[in-house]
């Protein structure tokens, strides 16, 4: 199997596309490839890297059929070799505003103005802030969201992990390898990671978790240097002295581009129907950015699979 | 004058910012923290970052991808 970076994304050149796809994580480059199947022009718009939120994911060890698990970032590249090997087009552009009410829909990115006869939001999801006192200060600066960008500056240091989910686990066994000491910090009374990730932590001498605790305030001079974390039972406040802090307290929709104009939840993730159609004729939502009751890479690819055919059969009525 | 990047193995915007300059012919120096884990803690004493991607230019620093930025401080033209 070749996990080499892709060749340079081919530019066809073209302005107007059948199909556009906002995202280039499992979801959105699952919906090219059914997409590129069906014969259909369809432009995939990536900000950062083909793959998605997946690509910061050390290993994946759920997604089926590979047994071992794959590194997110090999998976992110096949995602788009596959994509790219049925004609979709990646461009490596940031949608800056869309306009759904005429059409064709027309796109607006960092590098120029397209238009697509349908539309395919797979936006996905970013980490959610704290909202706490030196959370902003000291991001970057001993804060982080990214442990496979960032844990090789805690070498040697004790560090606090936020979240007990599967990203706080998965993450916090990654970071073990550097750093000397992690305690995990989960609001909840129990690691709502899956079991066997739970299982690894505990088997990890480097790991303590601190459940019902809340981080308060990170403080520090120009590096952080120390957290306050609050028991939520008893309302005591502790602090603890650590160089660094990872957190994956859950996730917020990447929304910006139809909050305004496509129907939410109360959380701002996208409405749709089982069709994954969205409130505009035309739109369809796949992946973490819609609401779903799961958010891992196997049912992003099943999202994928369904929006890229209703897309296809949208297409088709329309003719 | 020497470009420098900062990198580490598994992080989606130090290959954005590679790819950035590979595009428009600029040469620049990586160095990786996963690979050479002395450099993360030069920078972090030398910069006060503890994330990458960080480009040194001059006297110029960058934290992230920031197009932008990158294009004012390299003189590139859209």
């Amino acid at each position: 199997m070749d996990f080499s970076i892709q060749k340079k994304q081919k530019d066809s050149g073209k302005k107007h596309f059948s199909a556009a796809v906002i995202g280039s994580g499992p979801a959105g480059l699952t919906a090219a490839i059914y997409l590129g199947r069906s014969k259909i022009e369809t432009v995939v718009f990536e900000k950062i890297i083909p793959g998605g939120y997946v690509v910061n994911v050390e290993k994946i060890e759920n997604y089926p059929g590979f047994v071992e698990g794959i590194p997110g970032e090999q998976l992110g590249k096949l995602y788009a070799q596959h994509a790219e090997k049925f004609g979709s087009e990646i461009k490596t552009e940031e949608v800056t505003k869309l306009n759904l009410n005429e059409m064709p829909f027309r796109i607006e990115t960092s590098h120029g103005s397209y238009t697509s006869d349908s539309l395919i939001l797979a936006t996905g999801t970013s980490n959610r802030k704290l909202g706490v006192p030196g959370e902003e200060e000291f991001t970057h600066k001993g804060i982080s969201f990214c442990a496979t960008c960032d844990a090789p500056f805690f070498e040697g240091e004790d560090v606090i992990v936020v979240g007990a989910g599967n990203s706080g686990a998965q993450e916090s066994l990654y970071i073990s390898r550097f750093a000397k000491h992690i305690t995990i910090v989960e609001l909840v009374d129990h690691p709502t990671a899956e079991p066997i990730l739970v299982d690894r932590l505990n088997e990890n001498e480097k790991i303590k978790l601190l459940v019902s605790h809340s981080v308060v305030s990170f403080k520090g001079d120009k590096l952080l240097s120390n957290v306050d974390i609050k028991d939520i039972n008893s309302g005591e406040v502790k602090n603890l002295k650590v160089k660094g802090a990872f957190i994956y307290a859950g996730e917020v929709p990447n929304n910006d581009l139809v909050k305004d104009t496509i129907k939410l939840d109360e959380k701002g993730f996208i409405v749709t129907d089982e069709r994954l159609r969205t409130s505009i004729g035309g739109v369809f939502a796949a992946g973490d950015v819609r609401n779903t009751p799961l958010r891992q890479v196997a049912t992003a690819v099943g999202d994928g699979a369904i929006a890229g055919h209703e897309a296809y059969r949208f297409l088709e009525e329309k003719k | 004058m020497t470009i420098k990047v900062y990198t580490s193995s598994s992080c989606p915007y130090c290959t954005r910012v590679k790819k950035f300059l590979k595009e428009h012919g600029i040469k620049f120096k990586e160095i990786n923290i996963s690979v050479y884990p002395r450099a993360a803690k030069e920078l972090k004493e030398k910069t006060g970052q503890t994330g990458v991607p960080v480009i040194l230019f001059g006297n110029h620093k960058i934290v992230g991808f920031d197009e932008s930025k990158l294009r004012k401080i390299l003189k590139i033209k859209k």
